[in-house]
């Protein structure tokens, strides 16, 4: 058998990789998470819009945003699943990395920290969506609208580095034959270089111990976390010295989960589609 | 051994009109290339004479005729290199033979990609010799701009970076259209005629130390990011001509000499596939007088990693990182080597800012990268003496994972920092642009001496190719790499650089070396 996930994310062999976030919006991701009081929503949102910065400032090399990837957000609230971002020039709508750069609304926050001269120190940040709460948990949905892009995309990619989804929820979807269902179609889809890897990060504000990239489903807590589990892809062998690297917890047989995340886990959890997928730039 | 000075090295390389491109004769190039360089010797019998401070001014004129067929052979006439060594006769500069007596003529250049090729070759060949490349490039009819050319120009700036020598690449379209000097890429303007494009993209920035000569020259300020490209019809009525005489008087004030042992030393740099050779974040430098050489992998993360890739090998080569060993107590000795690291990095920091364009960076993302500054590993060497068994000692350092490479009869004695295939990893440490670091630099610093002995190799590599070359060794095959790196010895510049990307994309394609920029020295010491 071929080995996979060995293709190099290159821009200028236009071997680009692909990202999907997967972010929930239900109603009940309104509920506070962490200490800060902030909503399960608002740190979701704020975690997502952080990774597509770091995503951005990876592809940028001095005066250029290289398009190493073509990436795109799906939220999920309510009755069904949408876009969070604007349609892009790449395959299925999604935006190129450079796209996405210059779609980023930049916001100016205080920093509880002096700057120097008694003002507090402003802090740039980019953003491309608001949090949003409300409804049911339509996954099924998102995967769906998920599996359409990337039929597309593997279509005008067929070699490159298999698409990456990354899906973070607090619940059960609404529809969880109908989720694995289409879960299950959307790992089918291939480059020559292997499946689409999904990975799966349950956050929860029960301060509970997470459970981090299990290699079984023995000791997982509920029927749910279980599901979970199953419908998440292992970690590829070539991924995990990468996400060793950017300190993720991982080992050979890691599954691209994590159940009970805190809002540390979650900023982790993305990074890798950041940090550990950049690594593999052609740069 | 070889006694050598630095000096600067002016080439000029310009198209002999051919067949095909015969309209603008007059004056002809040949009569303009003769009318610059009387110009720059302002009178005098030699460029020397008038130039007395340069130990060793070395002019390099060649010719391409564009438009003939490859295939046919030279042009009557058609000029090869001529020399100006030190005291040498300058009364006929254009036809006069190779002083040096080291190598023939070249042969004639079909066009002007093969001029650069060879010119990067002759001064990969001497290594470092010179202190400052002023290359310039004349052409009455440029062809269109192909990535050929382009190709061959980036690699004569990196073939003078090697050399530690900064190169400036001008470009001169003589025509009769005017008033195009130095411009920047505002001056060009997004509607420009595709050649003079590809000139100016040819042509290398100025740079703060240009600019400054070339303010001192005109007595008028040119922009920051103007680059060295003249549209002009006449090359000594022009900018470039003022530039060069003024860049040539600024540099003959500076020289040195020293001596080295006759090892034989090949480097290579190669950008990823697909990617240009601007594109190559690695960096190498080499003062063969003094046996240093240095070789850097910028970081890709980061952003002008290349820029401090390359500030960090000039330094390294012309002056030696010798810090304070780590003797007892160890944390005075921690502390002593990072005060020395500090004070070693404030010249390549000086050099580096001045290479980032804050002022086009207006997007927060590039900014803030930029703002973040860069990393770069580093690792070189440099020659002690002789040993007292017949060898030659040097002393090796490095920070990071660029390796040094020591074999013999096809055995791997030594390989630091990185000993095996399998440590390479994804994040290694890095020399940073941020200041304050000084300490972790101290811990992480390695240095060590190397004695080389007849017949040994010493290899230094950045990390794809390192790793490779480890692995190579683990495998029971290093001896076979050895004798792979001893047939492109044998070849002359441009074939073993030809060679050596056939090896690398090879070895790529099968997977076995992975597509990251390639940076090599291969040192041997033949007795």
């Amino acid at each position: 058998m071929a080995s996979t996930y060995q293709q190099q994310i290159s821009a200028s062999k236009n071997l680009p990789g692909c990202l999907i976030v997967l972010l929930d919006q239900s109603g009940s991701m309104g509920e506070e998470f962490g200490s800060d009081k902030r909503t399960k929503a608002v740190a979701a949102a704020r975690a997502v819009n952080t990774a597509l910065e770091e995503l951005v400032d990876q592809c940028t090399s001095g005066e250029s945003v290289r398009d190493y990837f073509h990436v795109g957000v799906i939220g999920y609230g309510g009755a069904a699943a949408q876009n969070l971002l604007p349609g892009g020039a790449a395959p299925a709508g999604l935006l190129t990395s450079s796209e996405l750069e210059t779609k980023a609304q930049v916001e100016e926050i205080e920093k509880e920290e002096d700057d120097g001269t008694g003002k507090l120190k402003m802090e740039r940040r980019s953003k491309w969506f608001e949090p949003a709460a409300n409804g049911g948990t339509p996954m099924d949905d998102a995967f769906k609208i998920a599996c359409d892009k990337l039929r597309q995309w593997v279509a005008a990619f067929p070699n490159s580095f298999p698409p990456m989804v990354l899906n973070i929820t607090d619940g059960e979807p609404s529809q969880p034959e109908e989720a694995e269902k289409a879960a299950r179609a959307l790992r089918q889809i291939s480059t020559s270089d292997g499946e689409t890897l999904l990975f799966n990060c349950h956050i929860s504000a029960s301060g509970k111990l997470p459970v981090k990239y299990p290699i079984s489903d023995q000791g997982l807590p509920d029927p749910h976390a279980k599901w979970l589990f199953q419908i998440s892809s292992d970690i590829p062998e070539s991924m995990l010295k990468k996400a060793q690297d950017a300190r993720l917890e991982v080992a050979p047989g890691s599954r691209g989960f994590v159940y009970n995340a805190a809002a540390g886990q979650l900023v982790k959890f993305l990074r890798i589609g950041t940090v550990v997928s950049a690594s593999s730039f052609d740069r | 051994m070889t006694e050598a000075a630095k000096g600067p090295v002016l080439v000029f390389l310009f198209e002999q009109p051919g067949q095909t491109h015969s309209t603008l004769t007059s004056p002809p190039l040949r009569a303009q290339c003769e009318e610059f360089l009387n110009h720059l010797s302002g009178g005098a019998a030699s460029l020397t004479e008038r130039w007395p401070a340069a130990p060793l001014l070395q002019v390099l004129v060649a010719a391409y005729q564009s438009g003939s067929d490859p295939g046919t052979s030279p042009t009557d006439g058609l000029l090869s290199f001529a020399f100006d060594v030190q005291g040498g006769n300058q009364s006929s500069p254009l036809t006069k033979a190779p002083a040096c007596g080291e190598e023939p003529p070249p042969p004639a250049f079909p066009n002007p990609a093969a001029g650069f090729v060879a010119v990067a070759d002759w001064l990969l060949r001497r290594g470092n010799n010179c202190s400052r490349v002023i290359a310039i490039h004349a052409t009455a009819a440029p062809g269109p701009g192909s990535a050929e050319i382009e190709r061959a120009a980036g690699m004569l700036k990196t073939a003078a970076d090697f050399c530690g020598a900064p190169a400036w690449l001008c470009n001169l379209w003589v025509t009769e259209t005017t008033g195009l000097g130095f411009p920047d890429e505002a001056g060009i303007g997004t509607e420009a005629n595709p050649v003079v494009k590809s000139l100016f993209r040819m042509s290398s920035p100025l740079g703060p130390a240009g600019s400054e000569i070339l303010d001192a020259a005109t007595g008028a300020s040119c922009s920051p990011a103007a680059r060295c490209f003249e549209a002009a019809p006449s090359l000594v009525g022009g900018l470039i001509a003022r530039f060069a005489a003024a860049a040539l008087k600024s540099m003959c004030s500076r020289n040195g000499a020293s001596s080295v042992e006759e090892v034989e030393i090949q480097a290579f740099l190669l950008p990823k596939d697909g990617e240009p050779i601007e594109g190559c974040q690695d960096a190498l430098s080499v003062q063969a007088n003094s046996g240093c050489l240095a070789i850097s992998d910028g970081a890709g993360t980061a952003s002008y990693s290349a820029e401090w890739a390359r500030a960090l090998c000039r330094q390294a080569v012309s002056r030696p990182p010798r810090f304070p060993p780590l003797a007892e107590p160890e944390a005075a000795a921690l502390s002593a080597r990072a005060a020395a690291l500090k004070v070693w990095l404030e010249v390549p920091l000086r050099d580096w800012s001045p290479e980032v364009p804050w002022e086009r960076l207006l997007r927060p993302v590039m900014y803030n990268k930029a703002r973040a500054g860069s990393g770069a590993t580093l690792a070189g060497i440099e020659r002690i003496g002789p040993s007292e068994s017949g060898g030659i000692r040097f002393r090796a350092w490095a920070l990071g994972d660029s390796c040094v490479i020591h074999a013999r009869d096809g055995t791997l004695l030594s390989s630091r920092p990185i000993a095996r295939a399998a440590e390479f990893g994804y994040d290694p440490k890095l020399i940073m642009t941020r200041p304050g670091l000084e300490a972790k630099y101290a811990v992480a610093w390695q240095d060590w001496e190397v004695t080389l002995r007849a017949g040994d190799w010493l290899l230094l590599a950045t990390d794809a190719m390192s790793e490779y070359v480890l692995r190579q060794f683990e495998a029971g095959s290093g001896e076979d790499l050895l004798s792979t790196f001893d047939d492109l010895s044998a070849k002359p510049g441009p074939e073993a650089w030809r060679a050596f990307e056939e090896f690398v994309q090879t070895r790529r394609e099968q997977g076995t070396l992975r597509n990251d920029d390639v940076g090599l020295a291969v040192l041997r010491w033949k007795k």
